[in-house]
């Protein structure tokens, strides 16, 4: 120091030795690791501990381990290394737990679909669009083709297949809807809405109990219609209008097919199936393709950019050719009627799609905005239907249900479902499948009603903030352990006699309000770091409470706490593992039960077992940590001062 | 460009337009904090087209009583009544006063998750149920007559101040309000971003807005305003013609304010 205030003048000043090399990998281990004796000591002992470590756990895990064999004998051939092939063996049911192994399709194909759907949500949009867009436009007619012969295929055997191009179906119409920005917004509504109903039915199945139930289906799926039209924003788009018209009338419609006496059901769907057992095969296919294409046309209507012509003009034009196609396409399958039933085809039936058509798509007339006068048409569109139904056959009988025999139609429709879908009860789910279930369900519920409960311990409203705070508390409170105990033993004491109560709902309550609870707080946080001109700025421009929460406040609100929310989600998922105390095997639960099997007594099969589960917790709670570090990255607009 | 127009040919606002139409009608209105009475018996009478410049110490009341105009604070007592629609506790009529009446804060508050453009549509897409291509439209041209419109897609974090409070006056003309409430547009602002900001509401005025002012910005109200009105201690003390008011104060606490003021 001294040298460096010596003075000298302007100039005269000797050059300073060049700096110590910052780059490179010595620049950097002189940086980082030899910065300080200290720091140089430290760095020697770590590695000596890694380099004695490291080999151990290699060997132990890999180079050493047993990785195939039947039982504990093999295990011992390596009893200080892994005993793999305990977890190959038993893999399957670390997956499945006791799910029957000729079901375990349905556990797949629940978790293709959601991953399907989840993956485009998750990352960025543009690439991905675009290769959505590519794939729905080259793979589309394929598709449709595809489709055809899901349903033409025959028996039992075929469902599994139909269901899986369905669930694609449904996937590839959302994603194909948009090569768009509205991609997400739609697969966020599907996940929300569909998928939950999917996955439920697909791993529980239908119990006798539920095919019995058949009108609560019927009047189910009418509430659902009923509800899409009555859910419609004031401002919808043209495209959401169509979209939801057309999931709406399309359920109607498979109401209605199931309704009518089965010689009359020429839908989409009927007609082709009865006519493919013994139709004349190029009549039939030639019939299938018209019939469907006027899904394609509707769909493509969906799709098409906005035309310049005005939307009277595609109206009018879509009812013109989805009319004609379904009218030629049922002429088709009129000619291939008779020998198929032996009866004489109603002529107008031929008509009938026309009507749909026509029914289906006046309500495409209203443009956005269209308010009210457009949810009456849109109320009124099955009442199109039945007005059409009665010029064509004359006056429905809905009174006498042999003419619309809906159970005769009915039940055999469900029976064949539950024959592709037969009711696996829950205590047979198990393994990694159970644990996922019981985490998504807790997060996908916690979120949305931690969300509801930090606004109203925030309300100015005192019962509801009272509420809010006295579920919180509770629920805080509690261990979760207490919680699903009480779910068990105490919870069937204060219901009636004879009414029982799934164990694995019960637990799935409990998980779910107990994370609400903790997640509620981590948002309270999240609304508390928000200024108050944010507030002030939604209040000023006239956006509702509602409105102004949703696009302003939780927004921002909930981007400060995903650190906070996650750590929830990772907590909660973690916490799965305790639905073991009320008798349910999660991931851990089933390893734990495979390590008593007296044919896998050896002393490296429990490490082996734990290590697995361990390190599968690990990946999941590992993958959602980076996955919010991803988000905090992706939703930063560098608006910090 | 105006600015420079006014430069040159500085009080045109006798030209300018006021209509006799009643816009605001504050009526022996009071409100308290607690046990802190902010606003007492304030009776102000806004027509169509004026430009009423709003000045005061601070803790005078004058925010609060601008605030209330649009139900961002509750009054107690007496009545306001916004272009016909009187304020209660409906929030049917808070909702119609709140989308005629645009409010520009000190602090811009717009919104930092959304772009600039994202932030002038919200209002107009959400609560005016504009179709999204329209609202582009007319956020563009707000944009652009507030000649900011290559920002359009930028976040407002990466905004000058001034920047962003133009861009908060345009958010709020997006929802084309009838009145214009501007609570210290300035005062957050750095000296030289003060004139373009000035410049924004100086058009805006000559358009016609009707418009209530709290600033301090003197070379502001003498050009633009119709009338000026100070406040203290909660009470309106005086209002005049700004010529009349600068040069010719009733009050004492009004002369002493203005000494103050316009001393340095």
């Amino acid at each position: 120091m001294a040298d460096a205030l010596t003075k000298h003048e302007p100039g005269e000043h000797p050059d300073l030795p060049a700096p110590t090399a910052s780059t490179g990998i010595i620049g950097w281990m002189r940086a980082n690791l030899f910065s300080s004796p200290v720091n140089s000591l430290f760095t020697i002992l770590f590695a000596a501990l890694l380099i004695w470590l490291v080999p151990k756990l290699l060997n132990w895990a890999f180079f050493d381990a047993v990785w195939t064999g039947s039982s504990a004998k093999d295990c011992l051939t390596s009893p200080d290394a892994a005993c793999w092939a305990f977890v190959s063996t038993r893999w399957s049911q670390f997956m499945y737990g006791l799910f029957p192994e000729a079901q375990r399709w349905r556990p797949d194909v629940v978790g293709a679909v959601l991953v399907l759907a989840l993956v485009p949500i998750m990352f960025e949009r543009v690439q991905f669009a675009r290769l959505v867009r590519g794939a729905a436009i080259l793979l589309g007619p394929i598709f449709v083709v595809l489709l055809y012969f899901a349903f033409a295929g025959d028996g039992v055997q075929g469902w599994p297949f139909k269901l899986i191009i369905l669930a694609l179906a449904v996937v590839a119409l959302v994603a194909a809807q948009s090569a768009f920005p509205r991609l997400q917004r739609w697969l966020v509504g599907f996940l929300m809405f569909v998928f939950p109903v999917i996955a439920f039915l697909l791993l529980l199945g239908l119990s006798d109990d539920a095919v019995q139930a058949w009108p609560y289906w019927l009047m189910g799926l009418s509430a659902v219609a009923l509800a899409i039209v009555a859910l419609l924003p004031r401002h919808a788009k043209l495209t959401d209008w169509n979209m939801r018209v057309s999931v709406a009338l399309v359920i109607l419609f498979v109401i209605w097919g199931l309704a009518l006496p089965s010689n009359w059901t020429v839908g989409l769907v009927y007609g082709i199936g009865a006519a493919q057992s013994q139709g004349p095969t190029v009549i039939i296919a030639i019939a299938a393709v018209l019939t469907l294409l006027p899904i394609a046309v509707i769909v493509a209507l969906l799709l098409a950019p906005r035309t310049r012509s005005g939307v009277l003009d595609r109206f009018v034009m879509s009812c013109i050719l989805v009319g004609v196609l379904a009218f030629l396409g049922n002429m088709l399958l009129i000619q291939a009627w008779d020998p198929i039933r032996g009866d004489s085809p109603p002529w107008a039936m031929a008509f009938a799609p026309a009507a749909f058509a026509v029914a289906a798509l006046a309500p495409w007339g209203y443009d956005r905005g269209a308010g009210l006068p457009g949810r009456i048409a849109l109320a009124l569109a099955p009442l199109y239907l039945l007005i059409a139904y009665w010029v064509l056959f004359g006056p429905p009988d809905f009174l006498n249900l042999g003419v619309l025999d809906w159970q005769a139609n009915t039940v055999p429709f469900f029976r064949g479902v539950q024959g592709v879908l037969p009711y696996v009860e829950t205590p047979l789910w198990g393994g990694l499948m159970l644990t996922l279930v019981v985490a998504l369900t807790g997060i996908v519920a916690s979120l949305p009603l931690g969300i509801v409960l930090a606004l109203g311990r925030r309300s100015h409203m005192p019962i509801i903030r009272t509420i809010s705070v006295v579920f919180i508390e509770f629920w805080r409170g509690v261990p979760l352990i207490t919680v699903l105990f009480m779910a068990t033993v105490m919870f069937p004491l204060f219901l009636p006699e004879g009414v029982t109560f799934n164990q694995l709902l019960r637990a799935l309550i409990g998980v779910a309000l107990f994370s609400s609870a903790y997640m509620a707080e981590v948002v309270r946080g999240g609304l508390q770091a928000i200024p108050k001109g944010q507030y002030e700025a939604a209040d000023a421009l006239g956006l509702s409470y509602w409105k102004s929460m949703r696009l302003v406040i939780l927004p921002q609100a909930l981007k400060i706490v995903i650190p906070g929310i996650v750590n929830t989600f990772i907590g909660l998922f973690k916490d799965t593992t305790l639905v073991g105390i009320i008798g349910l095997f999660d991931l851990l639960g089933i390893v734990q039960a495979g390590l008593t099997d007296q044919k896998w007594l050896a002393p490296n099969v429990p490490y082996t077992g734990y290590v697995f589960a361990a390190f599968s917790f690990w990946i999941f709670c590992y993958g959602m940590s980076r996955y919010s570090q991803y988000m905090e990255r992706k939703l930063d607009t560098g608006h910090k001062r | 460009m105006a600015t420079a127009e006014h430069e040159t040919a500085p009080p045109q606002r006798r030209e300018l337009k006021v209509s006799d139409e009643v816009a605001i009608q504050l009526i022996d209105m009071h409100k308290w904090y607690g046990e802190f009475h902010v606003l007492k018996d304030i009776n102000l009478t806004v027509y169509r087209g004026e430009r009423i410049v709003i000045c005061g110490p601070s803790g005078s009341g004058k925010s609060t009583m601008i605030r209330c105009i649009n139900r961002l604070e509750e009054h107690q007592q007496g009545q306001i009544i916004v272009e016909g629609v009187e304020l209660t506790n409906d929030i049917k009529q808070i909702d119609q006063i709140r989308r005629e009446v645009g409010m520009v804060f000190q602090h811009f508050n717009l919104f930092p998750h959304l772009t600039v453009l994202e932030n002038l549509t919200l209002a107009p897409i959400w609560v005016r149920k504009t179709p999204k291509d329209e609202a582009d439209k007319t956020a563009m041209k707000y944009l652009e007559r507030v000649k900011i419109p290559e920002q359009a897609d930028k976040f407002p974090g990466q905004l000058s101040g001034g920047q962003q409070q133009r861009v908060a006056i345009a958010r709020s003309l997006c929802m084309n309000p009838k009145i214009m409430l501007f609570d210290e547009p300035t005062s957050a602002l750095d000296p030289e971003m003060i004139k373009e900001v000035l410049d924004v509401m100086i058009e805006l005025a000559e358009e016609g807005m009707t418009m209530l002012c709290v600033t301090h910005e003197m070379g502001f109200a003498r050009t633009v305003a119709n009338r000026v009105m100070f406040m203290d201690g909660g009470e309106i003390i005086e209002q005049n013609e700004p010529e009349t008011f600068f040069n010719n104060p009733q009050s004492e606490r009004t002369k002493l304010f203005l000494s103050q003021i316009l001393s340095h």
